[in-house]
């Protein structure tokens, strides 16, 4: 008779060649701090610069000088943020791929999958105009490529990602990218897809439940669908923070403090192994959860069970109360078809405009 | 080179490969394993002078990051399946230990991720009900009804020549 623990070594034997070194390891620590050191900076330039009424933005990089004036890549003009959860743009289909419709949208941007014969290969990400997702990436460099269509085109290139990233300015001061392992796509065919985009008139985002409570100041700043849909709310000075960003990244340092980011709140539907929720319930559950290295109190989750095997999941970080989080499950309503997210949410909740 | 980073290097050439095959026994794909530990220990790198027992620390956060990857739906894991184990139909010609080995593997693979997580926790790594339940954020008794829970699974699909050589095998 063998023991467990031998039977799980042996069948962690044979592994492939491993794709990373403490070096790979080392740079991308080195990324990751270099990064919330420049957002942490850039949120107090922000907040000073607002304070005294300069319409300056201020971008430092913790290896390099500070700089003082408006990087060219910027666009001078004020862009604003999306005032309603719109998608831009529906499927399309070009040689062998498939472009689905938009399943997420989000404060920066529309994200579609690609597929060939059926299978995912690839994303489409349309950002808004004035995003500029690569903007505070220091580790990321633009290479020129040859234009898609007539628009301006480049390569976002990540020397720790395997993946390729094709970017295009669909419209003035807003960028589309094609993100693709090369394996299951080709530049040229990057390419393909890229050409054959075109924006269409506005369409509301849909999702399939209501909420007729959003606690106040809780604007919203993501819609997705699929096999779970949810709605994302962060809170308005957060989200005012993110609009400062060219890149609309929320600007404080989050994934360290557990799995919510500061002053956000979550509300999904969807199977209950895809909600993180591996037993059965019959009724409402609530959590707190701490951080295991400073023990601090990191985020709240609730769960309720619904017909069907499915579950509602709300979980929020910090600002809010387990309270709001119930209060939210009691507003909810779920609806037999999609309905305009703007239509079942509180008007006090709609997209924060810039 | 700092002390900082020559402890931080001492600790990633030591750790990493036994930190990838745990990752790997939590989400059954060598390549999504390998993203998961660099992702946890390049967050270590970042808090490296805080973290009191750095082992415990990555051994927690390859986990969570590994269990993450299984409940991503994302078209990365589709397409990087190279390296998984097959999701059935176990080639008639498999014998010896290929054979329990497949037969482990697909047997993890049926458990939900953080059933699967705690077997490992718990057999391999020989965590307590106690330190399980902290690495997971859970409660104790879910680790133990968790583990009887998983126990009960494999013996059903491997059969009884194997033992949970572990005191808290409840």
């Amino acid at each position: 008779m063998k023991p467990l623990s031998d039977m799980l070594r042996e069948a962690e034997t044979d592994p492939p060649p491993p794709r990373y070194g403490v070096d790979d390891v080392v740079a991308l620590g080195r990324r990751r701090m270099r990064r919330r050191n420049s957002v942490w900076a850039l949120a107090a330039v922000v907040a000073v610069t607002a304070a005294i009424g300069v319409p300056q933005i201020v971008t430092r990089r913790a290896d390099a000088p500070p700089v003082v004036t408006p990087s060219p890549q910027l666009d001078p003009s004020p862009v604003g943020g999306p005032s309603a959860a719109e998608f831009m743009f529906t499927g399309y289909t070009t040689g062998a791929f498939q472009v689905l419709p938009p399943e997420r949208w989000s404060l920066e941007s529309e994200t579609a999958y690609i597929h060939r014969n059926g299978k995912a290969v690839g994303v489409l990400e349309v950002y808004h105009p004035g995003v500029q997702p690569d903007r505070n990436r220091g580790d990321l460099k633009r290479r020129p490529t040859d234009p898609v269509g007539a628009a301006t085109a480049f390569f976002i290139d990540d020397s720790n990602d395997r993946e390729i990233q094709l970017a295009w300015e669909y419209a003035d001061g807003a960028l589309a990218t094609v993100l693709a392992d090369p394996r299951s796509m080709s530049p040229a065919e990057m390419r393909q897809v890229a050409e054959a985009f075109g924006s269409t008139s506005p369409r509301p985002a849909t999702i399939g439940f209501g909420l007729s409570y959003v606690p106040a100041g809780y604007h919203l700043i993501q819609v997705s669908t699929g096999e779970t849909s949810t709605v994302r709310f962060q809170v308005d000075d957060e989200v005012r923070a993110r609009l400062q960003d060219p890149d609309y990244e929320d600007p404080r340092p989050t994934a360290e403090q557990g799995h919510a980011p500061r002053g956000v709140v979550n509300v999904g539907i969807g199977p209950r192994e895809r909600q993180g929720v591996e037993a059965d319930i019959t009724k409402t559950v609530c959590e707190i959860h701490k951080d295991t290295v400073t023990g601090a109190e990191s985020f709240h989750t609730c769960v309720k069970p619904l017909p069907g095997g499915l579950v509602v999941r709300v979980f929020g970080g910090d600002y809010i109360k387990q309270q709001e989080l119930r209060k939210i499950l009691q507003g909810l309503t779920v609806y037999g078809t999609e309905k305009p997210v703007s239509d079942v949410l509180p008007a006090t909740a709609r997209p924060l405009p810039k | 080179m700092s002390d900082r980073e020559a402890g931080f290097r001492e600790f990633v050439a030591a750790r990493m490969e036994p930190l990838r095959g745990l990752a790997y026994l939590t989400c059954g794909d060598w390549q999504v394993a390998e993203d998961a530990v660099l992702s946890a220990l390049a967050k270590l790198y970042v808090k490296w002078n805080r973290v009191d027992n750095p082992e415990a620390y990555a051994r927690t956060a390859v986990v969570r990051a590994a269990i993450d990857e299984t409940r991503r739906p994302w078209w990365r894991r589709e397409q990087s399946r190279s390296h998984a184990m097959p999701d059935s139909a176990l080639p008639d010609d498999a014998t010896g230990a290929v054979d329990e080995r497949l037969r482990l593997r697909q047997a993890l693979d049926g458990l939900p991720a953080r059933q699967r997580a705690i077997l490992v926790l718990r057999f391999l790594e020989g965590l307590s009900v106690q330190q399980t339940a902290t690495a997971l954020r859970c409660p104790e008794g879910t680790v133990k009804v968790y583990t009887a829970r998983g126990l009960d699974a494999l013996r059903q699909i491997l059969g009884t020549e194997w033992e949970a050589n572990h005191e808290a095998a409840v």
